[in-house]
């Protein structure tokens, strides 16, 4: 191998060696973390932490490791709609799925008669089906009147 | 052609594109399993906080543990993307030193997974314990088998170094695949690493 081919091939373990370096260190800052001082600074700092460096971290790999830099930008594009797609999913479920707790002592818990009649009302449909729980005809069915908390909460307990 | 593109030793490698179809298709089905994962730590996050049963995370997590075996695995990656630096040089002794080192990091990494899936069951958190332990176990246990693959995958390639002619320069281009799954592995451990364990000690 001719020596310019040995030097290019040296850089690269190099630039390599560096990069690895790094990613150690960011790794080390996100333990460290959780440990004083950086534990006594406040969530949203915390939380950014991390998560700019998850970010580094997976672009360094991504387009060093990976060779996406260098690479055309087809494999970029592949990769990226993959990536954007899988992204968008999750916070959209997340979004969707996300139940915000009411103010502590506002709900009144729940009883094992309400949760027979969401089981009762479950069972046979809407609420006024039948049943030895079923709401009367006129009124509003128990699932009906329980806002979002209530009904994620209710939904635990029963199916779990 | 790109400043890192390598010999291809089959003509037919290449298509219409002008790239190697066989890296085209990896980098397809590594943005298919970036959705796979994805569904996973979702559904992981959505229920996060949901369990009514013990034990929770807080309770078990060994946050030292798992920091040494990201480390284990992010090293493992470096060593990876030295194995292909060797290769391309056409030097066949580092190849076969950093292949084997890889497929050693990623073996101590798997052995951290099992030590820590053991000592969870020994607490009591199982597949079907709580939410917690279901979808734990269903994210980190798909990511294992996927690490296990890819030491599988690497221990071949150091054995088919010693065929003669099996591993060669003009052959980069399967190391270079071996190497973007290795990566990518890595890639989902570093979004575990801070979804599941660290953010469970910030929120």
């Amino acid at each position: 191998m001719s020596e310019h081919e040995d030097n290019q091939g040296m850089s690269a373990v190099v630039r390599y060696t560096i990069v690895a370096v790094v990613l150690g260190i960011f790794t080390a800052i996100e333990v460290a973390v959780l440990y004083p001082p950086l534990v006594q600074q406040g969530d949203l700092f915390k939380i950014s932490l991390l998560v700019g460096l998850s970010i580094l971290k997976f672009v360094a790999v991504v387009a060093l490791f990976m060779h996406l830099w260098h690479d055309p930008f087809l494999y970029t594009a592949i990769f990226g709609a993959g990536f954007v797609l899988a992204v968008g999913t999750m916070v959209a479920l997340i979004a969707v799925t996300s139940v915000h707790p009411p103010a502590p002592g506002t709900v009144p818990p729940m009883t094992e008669d309400d949760i027979l009649r969401i089981q009762d009302e479950r069972r046979h449909g809407g609420g006024h089906g039948g049943g030895e729980h079923a709401t009367p005809a006129g009124e509003h069915s128990f699932l009906d009147r329980l806002d979002s908390y209530q009904l994620a909460a209710a939904t635990m307990q029963v199916s779990l | 052609m790109s400043s890192h593109a390598h010999p291809i030793e089959n003509p037919h490698e290449i298509g219409c594109t002008g790239y190697p179809h066989r890296k085209i298709i990896m980098w397809l089905f590594l943005a298919s399993d970036c959705m796979f994962f994805m569904s996973l730590i979702s559904t992981y996050l959505v229920y996060r906080n949901r369990s009514t049963a013990h034990p929770l995370p807080e309770e078990i997590f060994d946050i030292p543990l798992t920091s040494t075996s990201s480390f284990v695995l992010l090293m493992s990656s470096y060593l990876m993307v030295l194995t292909l630096a060797a290769i391309e040089r056409g030097d066949l002794f580092k190849f076969r030193l950093w292949c084997a080192g890889t497929a050693f990091f990623g073996s101590i990494f798997l052995g951290f997974q099992i030590y820590e899936f053991s000592h969870f069951v020994n607490a009591g958190l199982t597949l079907s314990s709580n939410i917690f332990g279901s979808t734990f176990f269903v994210l980190t246990g798909t990511h294992g088998c996927h690490v296990a693959i890819g030491v599988l995958w690497l221990v071949a390639l150091f054995v088919y170094s010693f065929v003669p002619n099996g591993v060669t320069p003009a052959r980069a281009l399967d190391v270079e695949i071996a190497g973007l799954y290795w990566h990518f592995v890595d890639i989902v451990w570093i979004v575990i690493f801070t979804a599941v364990y660290l953010m469970e000690y910030i929120i």
